[in-house]
């Protein structure tokens, strides 16, 4: 983006203007994160109460929030496939637990936590995903995509998961931005293999 | 899931910064405008109804760049701790 702010400009003042474009473009979204539930009950970016994780250290099966990874054309079932459908989503945990996992447990200091918060309300934690409070979610949560999962829509149908939030439209782009940062790199092509 | 074309986006980009030093040069205090482009709305069939994309005050390329820039990753502290201890917060 920097190559189109026009050559006259002192770099100083570019940065200064980058960063105050960017970080304004974040500070909206935030403020405006969620849109109104609706019947998209699986759609990419929704978060829903309870779905099945296995943990490989602890061998144990259980339910916790998530978010949708799946896009949307994956988890329509109107679609033609081959093979039955399944919706991969990752875990979403409040803040505040995050926070106290790591001061329990991680022998992190509390200026480093505090650090790492900061970084994450930033968006710049590469797997990991703010997702702030309002009105109606109540709690600031982060979606961790490290930690995910899948399971076959049949159970979720079964089931009917509660849905409690919906994205809106800014912050699913984000939602997906951030995704590919996480899961999409491109190689150092200029290095040989 | 395509919202536009690449040169769209970029073409959105270049001229949201040119907008936006005109407008850094009158103000202090850097404030994203309404309409800033005459293409106030895009929309596409792939996004259900109430998903609708406004640009007109936004620029996904601007974003994505900054925060792939900073894009910082995991202390390998907390990843472990949260594979020990995955049940145990909410």
């Amino acid at each position: 983006m920097e190559e189109h702010i026009p050559k006259a400009i002192p770099s100083d003042i570019k940065s200064l203007l980058y960063e105050s474009i960017s970080k304004a473009e974040l500070e909206k979204i935030h403020s405006n994160f969620y849109q109104k539930l609706s019947e998209h009950d699986y759609f990419q970016g929704n978060t829903l109460e309870s779905l099945p994780f296995i943990s490989f250290t602890t061998s144990k099966i259980g339910v916790k929030q998530a978010i949708i990874l799946s896009n949307p054309c994956d988890t329509d079932v109107r679609n033609k496939r081959s093979r039955s459908l399944r919706v991969a989503y990752c875990r979403v945990m409040s803040l505040s637990g995050f926070k106290k996992m790591l001061n329990d447990h991680s022998g992190m200091t509390e200026q480093e936590i505090t650090a790492l918060e900061a970084n994450i309300k930033k968006q710049f934690v590469s797997d990991l995903m703010y997702l702030p409070s309002s009105n109606h979610v109540g709690i600031e949560r982060i979606a961790i995509f490290s930690e995910s999962s899948s399971s076959n829509m049949d159970y979720l149908q079964t089931k009917k998961p509660i849905l409690t939030s919906i994205l809106a439209t800014k912050a699913y782009y984000l939602f997906l931005t951030k995704l590919s940062i996480h899961y999409l790199r491109f190689g150092d092509l200029s290095q040989p293999v | 899931m395509v919202y536009s074309t690449d040169a769209d986006l970029r073409s959105y980009s270049a001229n949201y910064v040119v907008s936006s030093v005109k407008n850094y040069s009158h103000n202090s205090e850097y404030k994203p405008t309404e309409g800033m482009f005459g293409r106030d709305y895009y929309t596409t069939d792939f996004l259900p109804v109430g998903y609708t994309l406004k640009f007109s005050d936004f620029n996904p390329q601007a974003l994505a760049d900054y925060l792939l820039l900073n894009t910082v990753q995991s202390d390998p502290r907390v990843s472990k701790t949260l594979s020990e201890h995955f049940w145990d917060y909410d």
